[in-house]
């Protein structure tokens, strides 16, 4: 089979998989922040609210798709595709399992880094296609945000790249081979860069504590207060795309990726592993997002350039002595 | 200002100390709060729900609680209470309530008796009036329907209400006789309530010299 048609399945099957996982992760999110706030959650539409994110799509299909008279109509109708396109983009590095992923690329984070950071230039778009003032403020906080984390995150995620000595994502997972060799279980180093991993992730999703971009008390609804219908759809869909993308890189980076008992004779109980990692630490984001409140812009900022950017710089530099120390790979 | 209230004033979600003193007490602050705040999200994640399925299962309703109007029959002669005396659509503000009464012999009735809900503000002036405990409130607030006309309700629909839910705890009877005060004491309150008059403007008097002095001694 020629390799263009096989990445060509694997894509879509891979990105059918996902947009399929985000309207069950809205159903997974809804349910535990219930709990947390000692409610149920959705209910009614089929047994235990099951198919809740199949009526919500629905509603959503079925809304009037409306464009703001004084929009900018070619940027506000290309924004919610620009936006998504990046989002989904970034599971083509990711590998499932040994050998089974779209593209294994050798510069597989850098290329995961790098696309998951475009999602911006959507957001921007909508926010100044939109003619709105709201959306305007909203990306302006947006971009402010990004420039401020992305470092702090790409810093956090290279901990286990110096660790191993590769850039290949799956050469990462494979230097990981059981429990004990988790990065996360690495004494001090993998602690520390977990947590700031965590907490850059948070800031570059714009997740509560760091969601000024959409503060519902000042901005509305940020950006998307323009959109409805399936634009506002697209955007969702995009959302928590990178917001999974993250949890499975998380979950690579940190927990082992596809390593659990038995998981070296079958792919797919390797998959499933995956799958519960990125979960774990999907569940984890979110456990984050429903304890605190929002944090000032001020906050934000400070917590970036004086905390988390200086902290992950000497995480990174003493990870590069440890490693001189030892020698590259721990496997 | 005493300790408690600048501890009050000063009291910051962080614990005691303020935010912005020095790195590490704030780092450390920081940590605490982080994790005081998860660590309630993450018990509460553990307890059950309090969340009741509404209309599947019902929260038992508080012993006050007064919901929909309804019109009462008499236990033991199986009679309506209504003697029709209209003193219900008389008080009644936003006058909802159209008795028309049926002289007999022995008692009067209601002869008709409606009751429009929709624009009942559920004041209990009614029930409160009732000289024979004919209109009470009942335990329900089940009232939405789908069409307004079902709010307008006659004799009938009233007295079927009385039977379908629990009564109320307030009857005009019982809440009349609550409010009466107790007979033999009631010509001793009329005397304290006059006395306390008097001393009143000597005690301005002297809280306004204490005044003045504290403003001459600062």
């Amino acid at each position: 089979m020629p390799s263009a048609i096989y990445s060509f399945i694997v894509g879509f099957i891979v990105l059918n998989a996902i947009i399929g996982m985000v309207t069950y992760v809205t159903l997974l999110e809804r349910k535990f922040a219930a709990r947390m706030q000692s409610r149920i959650g959705p209910y009614r539409v089929g047994p235990h609210g099951l198919l809740q994110p199949i009526a919500d799509a629905l509603k959503l299909m079925m809304k009037e798709d409306i464009v703001p008279r004084l929009a900018d109509r070619r940027v506000y109708n290309l924004a919610p595709v620009v936006f998504l396109i990046p989002c989904m983009l970034i599971f083509a590095t990711l590998p499932f399992a040994p050998g089974l992923g779209v593209a294994d690329l050798n510069i597989g984070i850098l290329f995961f880094l790098a696309v998951s950071a475009m999602e911006i230039v959507g957001l921007f778009m909508g926010g100044w296609g939109s003619n709105n003032k709201y959306a305007l403020l909203s990306v302006m906080r947006a971009v402010n945000q990004i420039i401020s984390y992305d470092l702090p995150f790409v810093f956090a995620a290279m901990v286990p790249v110096l660790l191993t000595g590769s850039l290949k994502l799956s050469d990462i997972a494979a230097a990981q081979p059981d429990v004990l060799h988790w990065f996360v279980f690495y004494p001090v180093i993998g602690q520390l860069a977990f947590v700031a991993y965590i907490v850059a992730t948070l800031a570059a999703e714009n997740r509560v504590p760091f969601d000024i971009l959409e503060a519902e008390s000042e901005l509305v609804a940020g950006f998307r207060v323009e959109y409805s219908g399936m634009k506002f759809a697209l955007i969702q869909l995009g959302e928590y795309a990178h917001v999974i993308a993250t949890s499975f890189l998380g979950a690579l980076l940190f927990l082992g990726a596809w390593d659990g008992p038995g998981s070296g004779s079958s792919a797919t109980l390797g998959v499933f592993y995956f799958l519960l990692k990125a979960m774990f630490v999907f569940l984890l984001v979110t456990w984050i997002r429903w304890s605190f409140v929002r944090i000032r812009v001020d906050q934000i900022l400070a917590i970036s350039w004086k905390l988390l950017l200086p902290a992950t710089l000497v995480l990174l530099m003493a990870t590069a002595v440890v490693v001189a120390w030892n020698g590259p790979s721990l496997g | 200002m005493g300790p408690a209230l600048d501890r009050r004033l000063g009291a910051s979600p962080l614990g005691n100390r303020q935010l912005g003193q020095s790195f590490w007490p704030d780092l450390g602050n920081l940590l605490s709060a982080v994790t005081r705040a998860m660590w309630i999200t993450l018990l509460n994640l553990f307890r059950k729900p309090v969340t009741v399925h509404y209309p599947d299962v019902k929260r038992v309703y508080p012993d006050r609680f007064r919901g929909v109007l309804a019109l009462t029959y008499d236990k033991e002669t199986a009679e309506e209470n209504c003697i029709g005396c209209r003193l219900c659509e008389y008080i009644c503000p936003p006058q909802v309530i159209k008795v028309e009464m049926l002289k007999t012999e022995k008692r009067n009735f209601a002869k008709t008796f409606t009751l429009e809900l929709y624009a009942c503000e559920f004041c209990e002036l009614c029930v409160q009036v009732c000289p024979t405990d004919a209109i009470i409130m009942m335990k329900s607030f089940d009232l939405a329907t789908g069409d307004r006309r079902e709010l307008l309700l006659d004799k009938d629909r009233l007295h079927t209400i009385g039977l379908q839910f629990d009564p109320s705890w307030a009857t005009g009877n019982g809440l009349r006789d609550m409010q009466t005060p107790p007979k033999a004491p009631a010509a001793e309150h009329a005397k304290p309530a006059a006395e306390p008059a008097k001393p009143a403007p000597e005690q301005v008097k002297a809280e306004g010299k204490a005044a003045k002095v504290e403003g001459n001694a600062e």
